[in-house]
């Protein structure tokens, strides 16, 4: 077992290494793109801490998304220090996701939810199109890179490599924040509350506040997520909460496969690449993304991971068959 | 009540119709088959851009209008019976937030698919000249196609509240909703109702976006815009409700006409802030459940 | 002899139609009751409303002094109401260990008891040998790792009890802890009940159908018919009240 734990490490920092090497190597278009796969990728990773760790599944997490970039992005053409400011969208996400969740997450169903959480993100949407100081429908551009001051030294993120790094420090300090999070003691209740919420209640968990916690938690990060995206793509429109952008993180996720951590940000690298291919025909994208949609819901439920490990014990039940042993008495690795 | 009144009340009516002929096709299909379709709105965008080409080739009469309509309702109604026997068979299963997903991604295929084969622009098309123009009524004014909508959205209402209540479908419809199983044990066979079901929802929506084609321009919007306010009419007035459809399109209707009066630039929003309140009061909806 | 759950003109309607029309009675500390009767006596519906599953119409329930009516389920876990259910639940897709470990740290949170460094994710090691150990005490420590949903169904309800004893309730209510069990699980389960509170001393509170389990694990017996009791008392004394055996006429061979 701690053997396991330690090639995982392995493998995270080993990765971690690989995205810092990134700008090193890649042309600035690759580097756009890795550093928009980390901040969608940490947001599917936000949304997932709900849906495949907690049992909520929300349609509206862009909302929080469009939050932060907003404060930053308005923030940061005003001036303001850009550490501040992103504490402030973490502060501000939390704040309307406990306003948000308080109402929404005690009494209702999972289509209530969902027809709500949707409901509010369109509320935002068009407000955010129509307020002239935030660029109205067009959104609020030349947003500037900023430069970090820490009392004498200067730390300058105006550089498109030094952001990234900037970007992939915070993305990958919170994303290890969430990994703990669903593996410590409160990610076990929430598991518990997934599974079974009336069963965890009665073994005495306040079912109503922990999910009214992650749900906080959930919509800081993604609010951080957004403002993060603020300064990278320098330009925030009413896009970044509309349902097309939360219906992404649902994609991603599945897609990667809602039983893994680590699935939502698969997810993401996969999809920036099928994004890719089927840009140019009007039209297509949708019906890739809903066809994928399905197909993950149809036939492959667990999304890549899921097929993968799948496979695995596929594999190990044989090998145990042969060696005599009862296929159920196969430990499973509980989900990384 | 003056003139702006009167308007507004019209406006919401013919709102609310709009929203309750999408609604009561949704709420078909969840009442009988405990089925959550988030690609409803998509089969009436579908049948709003199918009636859109008819009536290129058909001419802009009203009879033409309310052919090519039907037409359209027909051609949605088969792809309905298509994709429920592809797809929606198998998601009915699936626990509802894998239903919710799974019908979203449908309501994405139609969308793409219409952009692909009628492209992205808007197109925008008059109503045809029999129910264009304004009516008086003395002082008052009203649109004519407001109170063609109108009008129909009541006849789809009594009918749908016929059927089910006075014939004997409806019966069998009904006890099909409320025991399946047991349905099934008496002799009938479930699995053709229920296709039945979806074909008339399907074809009633494709109707529909005939029917409302000139009361918006033509987007590839349509279907999630139809979609999220008829699923808000439809849990505000209790799943699988007809009456209670009916009840929250007419709130739902006057709430947004009047906020176009207060607030006209941002279109729509009342109708979230509607239903967010009502959430509120009564998180399971203004009636119960039922098939009724 | 002291009360620990006192019950009095307990009500519960279902809209117009009344399940339970004024129950009362008393759970004494450290015995066994058992709630018998037909079927569609409303057993079920008093356990979900002494468990808080489903809120009381009216009436009051008393634990330790205490009216916890209007407290939801989880509060009243806290307070030491334990529970089973006749179809077992536990969590599938965790492990037989990870089920056991979950209990234990709730125990530990609801009394207040440290549980190692905030930082620590894996469970402690004292944790999991407690864990290990009430796995032993249901018979599972062989099954520790295995995924919940693999377990037979009477693995399942082990491992129900052993996550309700981990989180040591003063009061257990078990809901038909024998349902649907061949006979010698049916014995086995009664063994293990009576020797798990004979060594921990909690009190207990089943509604069953089979009469030799009732025989074999209660000490007290009330019997409920159309949400009223008819009779209560000691076994014997409800086994011949005569009321009883009309109620029960033709339904189980061991009361004639």
């Amino acid at each position: 077992m701690a053997a396991a734990r330690l090639s995982v490490a392995i493998w995270t920092l080993a990765g971690l290494v690989v995205l810092a090497s990134v700008p090193l190597w890649a042309n600035p278009g690759w580097t756009y793109v890795a550093g928009l796969i980390l901040v969608e990728g940490l947001f599917c990773l936000s949304w997932n801490l709900l849906f495949g760790f907690s049992g909520i599944a929300t349609f509206g997490h862009a909302a929080f998304f469009a939050l932060g970039a907003y404060l930053v992005g308005w923030g940061l053409k005003g001036g303001a220090p850009f550490l501040l400011l992103l504490g402030g969208a973490a502060l501000l996400g939390a704040v309307a996701s406990a306003l948000v969740g308080f109402v929404a997450l005690r009494r209702m169903s999972g289509l209530h939810l969902a027809v709500l959480t949707l409901a509010l993100s369109e509320v935002l949407f068009i407000v955010t199109g129509n307020i002239h100081a935030l660029g109205g429908v067009d959104g609020m551009g030349s947003i500037p890179r900023p430069v970090i001051h820490f009392g004498l030294v200067e730390v300058s993120l105006r550089d498109s490599r030094a952001y990234f790094w900037f970007l992939l420090l915070i993305c990958a300090a919170l994303a290890l924040a969430m990994w703990w999070l669903v593996h410590s003691r409160f990610g076990r209740v929430l598991r518990c509350i997934k599974q079974d919420a009336e069963r965890a209640a009665f073994i005495g968990v306040n079912v109503a506040r922990y999910r009214l916690a992650a749900f906080v938690v959930a919509g800081a990060i993604a609010a951080v997520a957004g403002g993060l995206s603020a300064p990278w793509t320098q330009i925030v429109t009413p896009a970044a909460g509309h349902w097309v952008h939360s219906i992404q993180a649902v994609l991603n996720s599945l897609l990667g496969g809602v039983g893994f951590f680590w699935g939502p940000l698969l997810g993401t690298a996969i999809f920036a690449g099928i994004d890719l291919l089927t840009r140019t025909f009007a039209g297509l994208s949708e019906i890739v993304v809903g066809g994928i949609l399905l197909m993950i819901v149809l036939a492959f439920p667990g999304g890549v991971l899921g097929f993968l490990a799948a496979q695995r014990s596929r594999r190990q039940q044989r090998n145990a068959a042969r060696a005599g042993v009862p296929a159920s008495m196969v430990a499973k690795e509980p989900a990384e | 009540m003056s003139m702006q009144d009167i308007f507004a009340l019209v406006n919401g009516l013919t709102v609310a119709m709009s929203i309750f002929l999408v609604a009561a096709g949704l709420t078909l299909v969840f009442g009988v088959l405990r089925m959550l379709n988030f690609a409803h709105g998509g089969f009436f965008m579908i049948g709003a851009y199918l009636t859109f080409t008819f009536v290129q080739s058909l001419g802009s009469g009203l009879t033409q209008f309310l052919l090519a309509s039907l037409a359209a309702g027909i051609v949605v109604g088969v792809i309905g019976v298509i994709c429920d026997r592809l797809i929606l068979k198998r998601l009915r299963h699936l626990d509802e937030s894998y239903m919710l997903i799974g019908t979203f991604g449908l309501l994405l295929v139609c969308t793409g698919a219409v952009k692909l084969v009628w492209g992205i622009d808007y197109y925008s098309v008059s109503p045809p000249p029999e129910v264009s123009g304004i009516l008086r009524f003395g002082q008052v004014m009203i649109p004519k196609y407001s109170l063609f909508i109108i009008v129909m959205g009541l006849v789809v209402f009594f009918a749908l509240e016929f059927a089910i209540h006075r014939l004997w479908i409806g019966k069998i419809v009904q006890a099909v909703a409320n025991d399946g199983w047991m349905t099934g044990l008496l002799g009938l066979n479930v699995p053709l109702l229920f296709t039945g079901v979806v074909v008339v929802a399907f074809a009633l929506a494709g109707f529909a976006g005939g029917l409302l084609l000139p009361n918006q321009s033509l987007s590839p919007e349509l279907g999630h815009a139809y979609t999220l306010n008829a699923f808000i009419a439809v849990i505000i007035g209790g799943l699988g409700n007809i009456r209670g459809a009916l009840l929250a399109s007419l709130i739902l209707g006057i709430t947004e006409s009047m906020s176009a009066y207060i607030v006209p630039a941002m279109p729509g929003i009342a109708i979230y802030l509607a239903m967010i309140a009502i959430l509120l009061v009564r998180p399971n909806g203004l009636l119960h459940r039922g098939v009724s | 002899m002291s009360v620990i759950l006192e019950v009095r003109d307990l009500r519960k309607s279902y809209g117009a139609m009344p399940i339970l029309k004024g129950i009362d009675f008393d759970l004494v500390r450290g015995g066994a009751l058992a709630l018998i009767g037909p079927n569609g006596a409303g057993k079920t519906t008093l356990f979900k409303v002494l468990t808080g599953e489903t809120p009381a119409t009216s009436g009051s329930v008393s634990y330790a002094g205490e009216e916890i009516v209007k407290l939801s389920a989880f509060r009243r876990v806290r307070k030491g109401i334990g529970r089973t259910f006749q179809v077992a639940r536990v969590f599938l897709e965790m492990s037989a260990l990870e089920n056991v470990i979950v209990a234990i740290e709730r125990r530990m949170r609801m009394a207040g008891q440290p549980l190692g460094r905030w930082y620590d994710f894996r469970p402690s090691p004292q944790i999991r040998r407690e864990a290990m150990v009430r796995l032993a005490e249901v018979g599972l420590d062989r099954q520790c790792a295995m995924e919940a949903r693999f377990l037979s169904h009477g693995d399942k309800k082990r491992l129900e009890l052993a996550i309700s004893l981990a989180l040591e309730p003063e009061v257990l209510m078990l809901d038909e802890p024998t349902a649907g069990m061949s006979p010698s699980d049916r014995q086995d389960t009664v063994k293990l009940l009576k020797r798990l509170k004979a060594e921990r001393g909690f009190t207990m509170m089943m509604t069953e159908h089979d009469m030799d389990v009732v025989f074999g694990l209660a000490d007290s017996a009330m019997v409920l018919n159309y949400g009223e009791i008819i009779a209560r008392g000691s076994l014997e004394a409800v086994r011949d009240d005569p009321m009883v055996r009309e109620v029960y006429l033709g339904h189980e061979a061991h009361d004639a």
